[in-house]
């Protein structure tokens, strides 16, 4: 059953991004990630005309981009039938109230404030996206630190 | 507004008031004067008229005898000359009166010695006089003309009548005299008059200039005066627009800053993660070296691998740990800055209650006993009071002399509008050079034996100062604290705390 469909993260912070990365291939997560530093970048993409079973499963998005705020490309996305389906996670690091608002307003499925630990945000991610493809991991990533670092990949297959 | 003070401060010259207040002093009792004189002159004259009035009855009197004597003696030749007794008639007419008449003058005159000196002479005369005519008359009746005739020609009447005639001229001539020295005074009750007329219009003129003078410079008080109020206003208005303008950018300031700081941050703790994950697999291959070729080992590797890095990663998670903590407060500081303060009526006695029983666990695990007075209630935003109150009394809770039993005291009073709280505990003290620190942000006082990051207090301040309140401590090491915090009892919501929230 493992459709494989990518992940779309558009964050601008090169150290986040590929921290998210690690981690969601750590929690044994398979799925092709294209990662964009713009949110035109990540919109060039997602418009570009592809067959169903490349549409991406999940997009993650950061607020904070060079060129357009997040909510933006949240906005364009929600106004295209072919895209508006895909769940969205809303990151940021800021906790204005406006923000949450306008994302939720504009059908995000989450809105979440950085948390200093990638692994709660990677839950998140595999909670939103699901089903993601997932291949049971070892005992690798034990000496990561707080509850949600422990590898939890059995809980779902 | 230097003008205004300027003008406020220019005070009266005192030298002129002094050259006014001598000169009315001076016009005052000139007036005193002239009015006192008028009023005696006037009863003088008044007196004087009486006198005027008498002296000319006295010369009336004398004049009216003296005519009437000698028409009594023209009677008496005529009917001597002629024998005709019709002459006799004028003489009958008034010789009975003339006694009266001159019993009137006598009695008119009787309070001047001279007059009355004068008068007993022409009495004595006038007694002679009428004897003589009264002699010739007789004679001339009895038919013995001749007799009559030479009594006359003996000239005694004639010299009576003379002497009669001479002495009422001078009683008339004193009379006249004496009222010629009255007019005198009319003279001058009139000048005086005149002055005081005079005196009043110059002085009546002083005192309308004095008064135009006041009001005149009343109203420009009053006019300088509100425009320096007019001006205050304005001033203060773009002060505290200035202000909340200030403060509005120190919170976004903070709240970037803080946001900003969060991004590396979040890079630091996750690659020390990484490098925590990459330190076991070394670990690990070290162990597997160990038991199999400890040759290979470079010890000093091995001790990088067992405890150099992990003893910095722990540093490196501590400290990121930390700066979490720290930069999580600015921002909840700078949240609570830029929240709607919102007043509502508040329960003081529930809100407290509640707060302290959060707290329940750790006031029994302290041995503390919490007694809260009667809490004057307010109308003030919630939230605000609950931040402050909660962690006030954690403090007290926590700062507690393990030494001795902990007694928390929480006590309330109504001072006019504003309310007094006080939150008084037996713990272990703040130091008077730490009195101010402990409000300001990761400050802490005395030794670090209980965890915190120094953020209560700071927001305690804050919040405080949010609903236009202050607070005050008064401590003393080892003795205890008391926090006093004052805060209106029905708060406003400023201009200045609605733009905040913008």
């Amino acid at each position: 059953m493992n459709v494989s469909r990518a992940i779309v993260l558009v964050e601008d912070d090169e150290g986040h991004a590929l921290l998210f990365m690690k981690q969601l291939r750590r929690r044994g997560i398979r799925n092709p990630i294209h990662h964009f530093v713009t949110g035109s970048g990540a919109l060039a993409f997602l418009d570009a005309p592809k067959p169903a079973l490349e549409t991406p499963q999940l997009i993650v998005l950061d607020i904070n981009l060079p060129d357009m705020p997040g909510t933006e490309v949240l906005a364009r996305i929600s106004t295209d039938p072919a895209i508006n389906a895909i769940p969205v996670v809303m990151l940021t690091s800021s906790d204005d109230q406006e923000d949450a608002r306008l994302s939720f307003e504009l059908g995000c499925r989450y809105y979440m404030i950085k948390p200093l630990h990638v692994e709660r945000f990677v839950d998140v991610c595999r909670d939103v996206g699901y089903p993601l493809s997932v291949e049971p991991v070892g005992g690798v990533d034990t000496a990561t630190d707080g509850p949600m670092g422990s590898p939890s990949a059995d809980r779902e297959t | 507004l230097s003008a205004a003070d300027a003008s406020l401060s220019q005070n009266p010259d005192p030298a002129e008031g002094r050259w006014e207040i001598g000169l009315s002093a001076l016009i005052l009792t000139g007036l005193v004067v002239a009015m006192t004189l008028v009023i005696m002159l006037g009863a003088q004259s008044n007196r004087e008229i009486t006198q005027l009035k008498q002296a000319e009855r006295t010369k009336f009197l004398a004049t009216d005898f003296l005519l009437n004597l000698r028409r009594a003696e023209s009677s008496q030749r005529g009917y001597l000359l002629t024998g005709n007794p019709e002459y006799l008639r004028g003489y009958n007419d008034v010789i009975t009166s003339l006694p009266l008449s001159l019993s009137r003058l006598e009695a008119a005159t009787s309070a001047e010695p001279a007059q009355k000196a004068r008068l007993t002479k022409i009495r004595s005369h006038f007694e002679n006089k009428r004897q003589e005519m009264a002699a010739t008359l007789e004679k001339q009746a009895s038919g013995r003309r001749i007799d009559a005739l030479a009594i006359i020609n003996s000239d005694r009447g004639f010299t009576e009548m003379s002497m009669i005639s001479s002495d009422v001229r001078s009683v008339i001539a004193f009379e006249e005299n004496s009222a010629s020295h009255l007019n005198n005074h009319y003279v001058s009750i009139y000048y005086l008059s005149i002055f005081v007329l005079l005196l009043m219009i110059v002085s009546g003129f002083i005192t309308f200039y004095r008064i135009v003078g006041f009001i005149r410079t009343n109203r420009n008080y009053r006019l300088v005066l509100s425009e320096s109020n007019r001006k205050l206003a304005s001033l203060v208005k773009s002060r505290t627009a200035e202000i909340a303008r200030v403060n509005d950018e120190i919170q976004r300031y903070a709240y970037i800053v803080g946001h900003d700081l969060r991004g590396p941050l979040v890079n630091i703790t996750g690659f020390t993660a990484e490098l925590e994950q990459a330190e076991v697999v070394l670990a690990r291959q070290f162990e597997a070296l160990k038991a199999t070729v400890p040759s290979a080992i470079d010890p000093e590797c091995l001790l990088a691998v067992e405890e150099e890095i992990p003893e910095a990663i722990r540093f490196i998670k501590i400290s990121s740990a930390r700066m979490d903590r720290l930069i999580a407060a600015v921002l909840k500081l700078s949240r609570e800055g830029r929240r709607t303060v919102l007043a509502e009526p508040v329960d003081m006695n529930a809100l407290v209650r509640d707060l302290v029983d959060c707290q329940a666990q750790q006031i029994e695990a302290a041995n503390t006993v919490v007694s809260i007075g009667t809490l004057p209630d307010l109308f003030s935003d919630r939230l605000a009071l609950e931040l402050i109150f909660g962690n006030l009394i954690e403090n007290a809770v926590k700062y507690l002399d393990p030494a001795r039993p902990g007694r928390i005291e929480i006590l309330g009073s109504v001072k006019g509008d504003r309310n007094l709280y006080e939150i008084i505990d037996n713990g272990r003290g703040i130091s008077t050079a730490d009195a101010e620190r402990v409000f300001e942000l990761f400050r802490r006082a005395g030794e670090p034996t209980v965890p915190g990051e120094g953020l209560g207090l700071a927001f305690v301040r804050n919040a405080i100062y949010r609903i236009d309140g202050a607070v005050t401590l008064d401590s003393e090491v080892g003795t205890g604290t008391k926090f006093t915090i004052n805060l209106p009892a029905r708060l406003e919501i400023a201009e200045h705390q609605r733009a905040l929230t913008a």
